[in-house]
């Protein structure tokens, strides 16, 4: 497996970044009470750019990365995806669009009960449409690429709480998405597993070249990414 | 708040009254081009109407991304004045019955049944569009969509075996024991000794095969009670903890199978028996009356034996009978009852209705031969069976009138009698004037000679040839039958005859048939009235019975479509979160639709399956077990079932249309949830 070259990318858009956030704002009504978790943050990754984000519980690390991850348009301020906006897109090409360009790992693995590692694997091939044997083909290599070709056949009840999060690290990436945004995968594991895990990340992104936001708790992994990322007050800071 | 498409909203609106303009066109073609049934032309419009509405509504969907329930809704409003204004001026019939033409109030009514109904069928066409994806770009697969659905039900290898197995064992049940009621029914007529051992065998024979179904059926049965018992007794082993917790939606899915089953079985079995209430009372008014009378618009078809020919030489023609038809009174002894007298020609009255072999006692032919009738008391035939203490009756007739053959045609001379000419009665006119074959019996016309204080009755005494037996009450007691020549001499009619009566090779084409027998013949003044004309109000009462019974019980499946929609909204609350993950996996709104449109459809498509299965053992059940009726008030010993599969499919298809709309609301809700909606949580 091979890292994209970066001149991959259309030299005219070598300067957009990939992911731009402007002046996001995002708030809830709880009954007559409003509140605001996202006041007017901003932030540009770039391709392949590798971020942590961090921040106490609570302050909208979660709605952030729904936010960006185009799950939830914005109150106000705009999601541009290689300097488009993401929410005019409409249902189905933005539907396409997180299909093909977003990989999303949660903090629970979010698998699908029914089905085997390799079936959920294949899942966001046959959305897009693959034919089954494509989707199971790059669903296998993925999860080879994750250590797990050998649970292929197990579902998500027969595998331990880093397996699940591997195979839920696999279906995120089966499609070479360019962006990954991960909602503190490690949250849930001991220590070793989640270590396993980060490191797996971070090969991962050497390795195909995805960006990718990584919402964390754990200062660690949050050191040894290329840049710090921190959510305070509602908006974007550098850490 | 999407915006209102005006352009969706004129193609809608365009659609509509080209539909309604194309539906006056085809029932105006049909009633003057063809010879179809007003019923059939008033069908095949209406139908067309409807499908070109889908079809308009499917079209819109495309048009304005969406349901575009606020363009259509307006679309069909302006249908429904469009609607109005033409039959405004076109003043068509009322469909009441105190008035001619129908008035602005009905108008108004049926300009809004228009457009509401356009309004709907729309609606429903534009549900197949967002379904393919009518909001963007089309998309017809829907494999991962059936993935995704097989595991919501968890329709998997076990569970499909024993869907399959639940389907067919109570129907094979049901069958079975129809078959053994029958074979046992069989058994103890050969013990009374009405059938010999070789027959019963040879019935049993002929039911090989159904023996065979039965005994898988309860082979099948035993196996499944005994694979529930083992799973029983192996659940009991188990710790709780070991035991995997059914979820409730698996339950009320299991509960939705259930009801939609019971909904179309209740309806293919009540329709079916009404068909076979139908199919007797046509059999038996087709036994007596001929399929069609050859009428003339003045009394004098004194012609008729030229005319004969012709009539046959028409293809399509089986057969033709004269006939003269007049009101009387009969009476014997101190017992008068009013009749009709029918003249017919015994030699050919077979190839018209089945009177010869209704006979009891006696020969039809007796009527032109009435030296053959017997001095002495004639035996019933044989053959002859009746219904509940029937063939007592006869029985014990026959007995009395043997014992006192003083009784026999009392007080008249040997050699009057030899001259007097034959006539044949219905059983219960037999009954009700104490008649046997070989009585004579007075017949009394009111058209007679005028005398000095104004007309006198005319008489004249017959002696009874045969007596018949038709199973329809109004018949056996009402008709009587003499030859024609005697026919016209008593009603001094000469020549003439009132007409011909007609058997077509089609019965349900006695309309068209007649039509073109009318134009053979060079039109007035020949004219036909078919048996469905003659009998219009009997049918259109059973039709309209029928159509009522079918309303109610879609009711019933209706009902059952209910639970498939508290079903899908259960499940749809229980996947929130796998639905939020398909759709942060890029699944699209129309791909979340179609995993619970298509659960819908096939718990519908399972419950419909397994009704028919039902439907259709229980119509043979009922067919061989011959559930009793009491013949005085029915005049059917048994309940009659005709299973027509043209009635099951339509009740099929009814069923599954109906679970298809069920699933409308809950999977468009689904369709439309939020991807956050489920990550939110925990």
């Amino acid at each position: 497996m091979e890292a994209l070259p970066a001149e991959a990318l259309p030299a005219e858009r070598a300067s957009v970044p990939l992911l731009e956030g402007r002046g996001l704002h995002k708030s809830y009504w709880l009954g007559e009470k409003e509140i605001h978790v996202l006041r007017g943050a901003s932030f540009a990754l770039g391709a392949g750019e590798m971020a942590s984000l961090v921040g106490p519980s609570g302050v909208g690390k979660s709605t952030f990365l729904h936010v960006v991850g185009t799950l939830d348009p914005p109150t106000a301020g705009t999601v541009l995806f290689d300097g488009q906006d993401a929410f005019e897109m409409g249902e189905e090409p933005l539907a396409r669009f997180r299909n093909r360009n977003v990989g999303f790992v949660f903090q629970f693995h979010y698998l699908l009960p029914e089905f085997t590692a390799l079936q959920n694997t294949a899942m966001p091939g046959l959305i897009s449409r693959m034919p089954r044997e494509q989707a199971e083909r790059v669903a296998r290599e993925m999860l080879e690429l994750v250590g797990l070709s050998h649970r292929l056949d197990h579902r998500p009840g027969e595998l331990s709480g880093g397996e699940q999060q591997r195979v839920a690290l696999a279906r995120a990436l089966v499609l070479k998405p360019r962006l990954l945004l991960a909602d503190e995968p490690t949250g849930n594991l001991d220590e070793a597993t989640g270590e396993g895990i980060h490191q797996l990340l971070l090969d991962l992104n050497r390795r195909l070249g995805i960006a990718a936001i990584v919402v964390t708790h754990n200062p660690r992994l949050a050191e040894r990414m290329p840049r710090r990322l921190r959510l305070h007050e509602g908006l974007v800071v550098e850490a | 708040m999407k915006r209102f498409r005006v352009r969706a909203f004129l193609v809608a609106l365009w659609l509509f009254v080209a539909a309604f303009a194309a539906q006056l066109a085809i029932r105006h073609l049909l009633s003057a081009r063809t010879v179809l049934s007003p019923d059939a032309v008033i069908g095949l419009s209406f139908g067309a109407e409807a499908v070109a509405f889908l079809l308009a509504g499917f079209l819109v969907s495309f048009l304005a991304r969406g349901f575009a329930w606020r363009e259509l809704g307006a679309a069909a409003l302006g249908l429904a004045v469009v609607a109005f204004l033409v039959l405004h001026r076109m003043k068509p019939p009322s469909f009441s019955y105190d008035k001619f033409f129908a008035d602005t109030r009905e108008l108004l009514l049926w300009a809004a049944l228009t457009g509401a109904g356009a309004w709907l069928l729309g609606l429903w066409g534009a549900s197949f569009g967002v379904l393919l994806g009518a909001s963007s770009s089309p998309d017809l697969r829907f494999a991962f969509e059936a993935g995704i659905a097989r595991t919501h039900l968890r329709l998997n290898r076990r569970t499909v075996a024993l869907l399959i197995a639940l389907g067919l064992v109570p129907p094979g049940l049901l069958f079975a024991a129809g078959v053994w009621t029958r074979a046992w029914d069989q058994v103890a007529r050969a013990r009374a000794g009405l059938a010999g051992p070789p027959n019963v065998i040879a019935a049993m024979r002929t039911d090989a095969l159904a023996l065979a179904v039965s005994v898988a059926a309860v082979v099948a049965a035993l196996l499944l009670v005994g694979r529930w018992v083992q799973a029983r007794a192996q659940l009991a082993h188990l710790a709780p903890g070991q035991r995997r917790k059914r979820p409730a939606t698996l339950v009320m899915t299991a509960i939705s199978i259930a009801g939609v089953a019971v909904g179309v079985w209740a309806l293919t079995v009540v329709l079916s028996v009404m068909s076979g209430f139908e199919a007797d009372l046509k059999k038996k008014i087709l036994g007596t009356n001929a399929h069609a009378l050859l009428l003339k618009y003045s009394s004098d078809f004194s012609e008729w034996k030229a005319v004969m020919p012709k009539v046959l030489s028409v293809p399509g023609i089986a057969g033709a009978s004269p006939f003269i038809l007049n009101e009387v009174i009969l009476s014997q002894g101190q017992t008068p009852t009013g009749a009709e007298l029918k003249g017919i020609d015994p030699a050919t009255a077979g190839s018209v209705n089945e009177l010869p072999r209704q006979v009891i006692a006696g020969e039809l032919s007796w009527i032109s031969e009435p030296h053959g009738i017997p001095v002495t008391a004639a035996k019933p035939h044989p053959s002859a069976r009746l219904l509940g203490d029937g063939e007592q009756y006869l029985q014990d007739t026959y007995e009395r009138k043997q014992s006192h053959p003083d009784e026999l045609a009392k007080g008249v001379s040997p050699e009057a009698l030899r001259e007097m000419p034959g006539i044949c009665i219905g059983k219960e006119m037999s009954h009700s004037l104490r008649a046997w074959v070989g009585d004579v019996v007075q017949v009394i016309t009111p058209l007679g000679d005028m005398g000095p204080t104004g007309p006198i009755p005319r008489s004249r005494s017959f002696r009874v040839a045969c007596i018949l037996y038709s199973g329809m009450y109004e018949y056996d007691s009402k008709f009587a039958y003499i030859g024609i020549p005697d026919a016209q001499k008593f009603f001094r009619m000469g020549d003439n005859v009132t007409g011909l009566e007609l058997k077509f090779r089609d019965v349900d084409a006695a309309r068209a048939e007649g039509r073109r027998l009318v134009a053979a013949l060079g039109g007035f003044p020949y004219r036909v009235k078919d048996w469905a004309e003659l009998n219009r109000n009997l049918f259109s009462a059973l039709k309209l019975e029928k159509l009522a019974m079918a309303i109610i019980l879609t009711f019933i499946v209706l009902v059952a479509c209910f639970n498939i929609l508290s079903t899908l909204i259960m499940l749809v609350l229980e996947k929130t979160k796998e639905i939020s993950i398909l759709k942060s996996m890029g699944a699209r709104d129309s791909s979340v639709m179609k995993i619970f449109v298509l659960e819908g459809l096939v718990i519908g498509a399972i419950g419909t399956a397994m009704g028919l299965l039902l439907g259709l053992a229980s119509c043979s059940f009922i067919e061989r077990f011959g559930l009793q009726l009491d013949p005085d008030v029915y005049y059917i010993s048994n309940l009659p079932v005709n299973v027509d599969g043209a009635q099951f499919l339509m009740v099929a298809a009814i069923a599954v249309a109906l679970s298809y709309l069920a699933t409308l609301y809950p999977a468009t809700k689904a369709s439309r949830l939020s991807p956050v909606d489920g990550l939110r949580e925990e």
